[in-house]
């Protein structure tokens, strides 16, 4: 393969660029999918039941717009403000997304005016009115409405703030993938305004949609940014301007190929997959650094273009296969992954690097055939000069340091893994969206601002359901019952018989409690006179509520007192800020029916009492509101709760508060929990990738190992190659734990990278030691030749890309400032252990060939 | 000669507008009445069928409903006892309707015996979770609108109107057809100030009693949100000499049994 491509240059170039340009041809078919939910498989059961719970209760994901004024004493309560709210409003109201189906719910949209005013206007009433009808006239006007949004329950820390200064509008959309666009409507209509209030627009779907968006914006910058730097660096090392485009074009080819095979595939271009052109760029051009270098120190020696590559290439055949393979099999291991876009991720970054090895092995040789000797005169080294003496004074620093203190090295090593691995376990494992941006970012300023003044900006939602197994009445109870009831009049005496019957009659009638009121109804519309009409209808109420107690088991008062214990319990254990829910409403309602007086705030009495305080609530402007809260059977509720941080931890600790209530607390029916919301989401699929990720790890460890015994056909070799990727590995998650770092997918995804890379180094290193023991016999004599050329490869590499991944560092968006650092690092770290650690464990050991 | 031509067509275009402009509060005056006063009183047994969007019931609900015209006026009575489900059985919700002053609201609710009066603002809330509004239910009098003739489409009289005070209200206008035979309102439409549909009212059924034009079935859909109430009168009778003593406060405790039956 190899001769053949020194031997016809050209048709591997042309193969090269057909083959492209047939993948390229793929590539205007993008579809991009910037859903974190799809970081889950569709038919994962967390998301199949949020799917059924959003249309279970007609619940869609929220956009928040907090207004707030820090200069008026009254905050966004004056006059000027409010109409701006109100304008906004309007303005939302009116949002026509044209070029996309969907947009604002309108009839679930809640601010100030566009929810109700319940109290008792005067003694003895009560009344339903829109909140604020329409903008405030007068300052005091304004007051009037800070006070009716402070004074409700349903609206205090929501809708107005807890220190009462901040407003928020909460926004209903029709889907996620829609939230940039109406945000940006949103923000075009805020930028019209002057003044002194501050608009914040926040909410998961906003940062994760704009998080997908900016991402995109990223990959057009970071990842050319990376090659201009590279490409910098490689001339700075080897100062041909025409031999270093061809490293860079083995990078683009490999990436352009990668993603037009992805796109070919019918695969989406999600956030993972988006990385996949920043993880190929620094492996791709790694092999080619490596013929690159030895190119370049030996190419003087004869001058003959093809021998020196030839010779580069034996040299560098096995140590290239092998840190290719590694490579590949650490990310194809994400395979195993149960996280889909992982998964296409790790399998489609194993296949460029392979094709990155491919490219090197075939279109390095043709290119440096296709080259003129005489352009490649100067190139290389001449002798040991110039620029590059510091990298040689480098390299016999490191290798004075190992001949005279390798115990010391072998100890510092030993030392750093103990730390270090103690870190490991201090790792928090943490993530949430809004933090994948930086500090300045309106996202984060906004998320701040709004989570300081309200409940909280991230939604969960918990459904409770009744298990309700049913079981037959005892018909002999409701005899006894009817019978005392009737007991109770003198009219009632005589009906005692008629009504026995009428329950002795439906004994076998599965629906029996519906037949026999049904009959009593009729018996009251038969009846002799008006009083026993009465005392049959309330007959037949007695016997419907024992029926409807049964089924609506939500309307119960000992359910919802139960529902309000645990709620209590979430706001004082939990990371919630506010729940809005059933118990609340009919809580509010009850209050409001009597009087306003707060004696009242609780959960009415009896069955009825919950019953007439709904339908009171039904009354308003926005009786279907209900629908989020309760199911209209009433066998089913749901709790709306607001998250002070979107950090998963948050979420755990009140998924942690709801089970320690519920073992402590009896529920006086059987009751069955769920949990979703993207807040939730999130925490599953991080649950997910955490666990998937190590599976794959360790998988891919093994099989390294493994690659490594048939290559060096020895466990001690093989084990001594391990060491400064496992060292490297522990040392970065090490450090991790100790500086607090939040442990994500960026940073789970690396360990991955880490084990491609990090073993490369060492592949290189000890296949050629051997080489060399095995022609000098003496580690002396191998050590000077190893710490020559090879080293300076070694280092060439390290340095090519820990610096090329810099521009990360400036992105926008933390996974990238991540994965930058991380990259930089685990080279750095690899580079030095490979240069340090190995040849003074040789020298200790005295290992030979 | 032109000039002539000119006037007598100005006069007839102008006069026919002028005359069907009255014409058009004449046929909305009648739809009201054909809707709300014909005869001195009124029983209905009313079933309401509240849908979701879907079409799927959530709630149903079952209420007598007794009407009762004040002489000398346009004033009426109006007493509702809600008969199912059981939970809200008992509950009677009663209105003074006033022609010349904001009409008294009461609601009774049974379970903490509570009499509330109701705020008159409130007139365009829902009726107890349905689509239809408080007054719909009782009726809204024409002379809260401005009604325009705008033509007339399959036997049907259309006529637009618009609020008096458009602050009171939710709609910017609204476009009913009215049947020409009967005067019973077949459609009615409530539009925003965009004309964007907010809900939409349909006559299913209706059926002659004691010689009245009666209302049987009918729906209102609320456009925004999907949701639909059909409501289906079981009973209807007229004249039937229910006394005043029905609409006073002492009988929103103390059911008057006598009219709740069947």
């Amino acid at each position: 393969m190899i001769d053949y491509a020194i031997k016809n240059p050209k048709k591997v170039i042309y193969m090269m660029l057909a083959f492209t340009v047939v993948l390229l041809a793929f590539i205007p078919n993008i579809k991009i999918d910037t859903d974190p939910e799809n970081m889950l498989s569709e038919n994962e059961e967390v998301r199949i039941k949020h799917h059924e719970m959003k249309e279970k209760y007609n619940m869609y994901d929220m956009i928040v717009l907090g207004i707030v004024n820090d200069k008026h004493s009254e905050g966004v309560f004056n006059k000027e403000s409010l109409s701006k709210v109100y304008e906004i409003t309007k303005y939302i109201q009116a949002i026509d997304l044209k070029d996309k189906d969907g947009g604002v719910i309108l009839e679930d949209l809640m601010t100030p005016s566009t929810v109700d005013h319940i109290a008792p206007s005067t003694p003895g009433t009560i009344q339903f009115d829109y909140l604020m009808n329409s903008a405030p006239k007068s300052e005091e006007e304004a007051l009037l409405i800070k006070n009716k949004l402070m004074d409700n329950e349903m609206y205090f820390n929501t809708v107005v703030s807890e220190d009462g200064k901040a407003i928020a509008l909460y926004i209903p959309i029709s889907s996620k993938d829609i939230s940039y666009n109406i945000s940006n409507a949103i923000q075009e209509k805020v930028n019209t305004y002057t003044g002194d209030e501050e608009f914040h627009i926040t909410g998961l779907p906003v940062a994760e949609d704009t998080f997908g968006v900016e991402m995109f914006i990223q990959m057009g910058i970071s990842a050319p940014a990376a090659m201009i730097c590279i490409f910098i660096l490689l001339l700075v090392f080897f100062r041909k301007l025409k031999l270093i485009w061809s490293p860079m074009i083995v990078a683009m080819v490999s990436v352009l190929c990668t993603m037009g095979l992805l796109i070919a595939t019918g695969n989406t271009v999600h956030i993972m997959s988006s990385m996949i052109a920043i993880f190929i760029m620094p492996i791709a051009v790694l092999d080619s650094v490596h013929i690159l270098s030895e190119f370049f120190d030996r190419y003087q020696e004869n001058k003959d273009r093809e021998k020196t590559i030839r010779h580069v290439i034996k040299e560098l055949y096995k140590p290239m296969l092998f840190t290719s393979l590694t490579s590949a099999a650490g990310f194809a291991s994400l395979a195993l992954t149960p996280i889909p876009p992982v998964k296409v991720f790790g399998i489609f970054v194993a296949f460029g690097i392979l094709l990155a090895w491919l490219l090197t092995m075939t279109f390095i040789p043709a290119y440096i055939m296709l080259m003129k000797e005489e352009t490649l005169a100067d190139f290389g080294h001449t002798s040991e000069t110039q620029r590059e003496n510091w990298m040689t004074k480098f390299l016999d620093v490191c290798h004075r340091l190992v001949r005279n203190h390798a115990g010391k090295i072998a100890i510092a090593a030993l030392g750093i893994l103990i730390i270090t691995g103690y870190g490991i376990t201090k790792i928090q494992i943490n993530d949430n969206p809004v933090n994948w941006f930086t500090k300045s970012h309106p996202i984060r300023v906004a998320d701040k601002a709004l989570n300081e003044h309200f409940g909280g900006t991230y939604m969960a939602y918990l459904s409770i359901e009744s298990e309700g197994e049913k079981q037959p009445f005892d018909l002999n109870i409701l005899q006894k019952g009817i019978y005392t009831f009737l007991n109770n009049f003198d009219n009632g005496i005589d009906l005692i018989d008629p009504a026995m019957k009428i329950i002795t009659d439906t004994e076998s009638d599965p629906n029996a409690l519906n037949t026999i009121s049904e009959k009593m109804l009729d018996m009251a519309d038969e009846a002799e006179s008006d009083e026993d009409a009465e005392i049959w209808e309330d007959c037949a109420s007695k016997v419907e509520l024992m029926q409807l107690e049964y089924n609506q088991v939500f309307k119960n008062p000992k359910t919802l007192r139960y529902l309000e214990g645990l709620e209590n319990h979430l706001l004082e254990n939990g990371g919630v800020g506010k729940i809005s829910s059933l118990p609340l409403i009919v809580k509010k309602i009850y209050k409001e029916l009597n009087e306003g007086s707060e004696n009242y705030f609780k959960i009415p009495g009896t069955f009825s009492g919950v019953a007439q305080s709904i339908l009171s609530f039904q009354n308003s402007h926005y009786p279907e509101r209900l629908k989020h809260f309760t199911t209209p059977e009433y066998d089913g509720v749901n709790m709306w709760l607001q998250l002070k941080s979107g950090d998963n931890k948050e979420m755990e600790k009140t998924i942690a508060a709801l089970d320690n209530y519920i073992a402590a607390n009896p529920s006086p029916i059987k009751l069955k929990y769920n949990w979703s919301g993207l807040t939730y989401i999130n925490v599953i699929w991080q649950q997910k990738m955490v666990a998937g990720m190590l599976d794959a790890f360790l998988g891919s460890f093994l099989v390294v190992f493994l690659m490594m015994a048939l290559l060096f056909r020895s466990i001690k070799w093989a084990l001594l190659c391990m060491l400064p990727l496992t060292l490297t590995i522990i040392a970065i998650y090490g450090i991790i734990g100790w500086i607090g770092k939040d442990y994500d997918m960026p940073v789970a995804v690396l360990s991955s990278l880490a084990l491609g890379l990090a073993i490369d180094f060492a592949i290189h290193f000890l296949v050629r030691a051997r080489a060399s023991l095995k022609k000098n016999i003496t580690w002396e004599a191998s050590s000077n030749y190893m710490f020559g050329e090879p080293s300076r490869a070694i280092t060439r590499n390290v340095i090519v890309i820990a610096v090329g991944f810099l521009p990360l560092l400036f992105s926008n968006l933390i996974p990238y400032k991540t994965v930058g650092a991380l990259l930089a690092s685990i080279l750095i770290l690899s580079g030095i252990t490979t240069l340090l650690l190995l040849p003074a464990l040789i020298q200790i050991f005295k290992l030979k060939k | 000669m032109k000039f002539l031509q000119f006037l007598i067509l100005t006069c007839t275009v102008l006069s026919t507008n002028n005359v069907l402009g009255q014409d058009a509060t004449t046929i909305m005056e009648k739809a009201y009445h054909v809707a709300r006063s014909q005869g001195e009183d009124q029983k209905i047994l009313a079933h309401m069928n509240i849908q979701d969007k879907n079409g799927k019931t959530t709630m149903e609900r079952e209420l007598y409903v007794l009407r009762k015209n004040v002489s000398g006026s346009e004033n009426q009575k109006w007493y509702a006892y809600f008969k199912k489900p059981a939970d809200i059985r008992k509950m009677v919700f009663m209105v003074w309707k006033n022609q010349d002053k904001d009409d008294d609201r009461w609601l009774f609710l049974p379970a903490m015996d509570l009499v509330k009066r109701l705020a008159s603002s409130d007139k365009r809330s829902s009726f107890a979770g349905s689509q239809f509004f408080y007054e719909d239910i009782t009726g809204r009098y024409p002379s809260e609108d401005i009604h325009n003739y705008e033509g007339e489409a399959d036997g049907n009289y259309i006529i637009k109107s618009s609020p008096k005070d458009a602050g009171d209200v939710e709609f910017d206008h609204y476009i009913s057809h009215i049947d020409q035979k009967n005067h019973l309102i077949n459609k009615r439409v409530f539009y925003n100030s965009k004309s964007q549909e907010l809900r939409v009212y349909k006559l299913i059924e209706s059926e002659k009693i004691q010689d009245y034009w009666t209302y049987k079935k009918f729906s209102m859909t609320d456009m925004v949100s999907g949701n639909k109430t059909i409501t289906s009168y079981k009973t209807v009778a007229y004249d039937l000499g229910i006394p005043d003593d029905v609409f006073t406060e002492k009988s929103l405790r103390k059911a008057p049994r006598k009219w709740l039956r069947k």
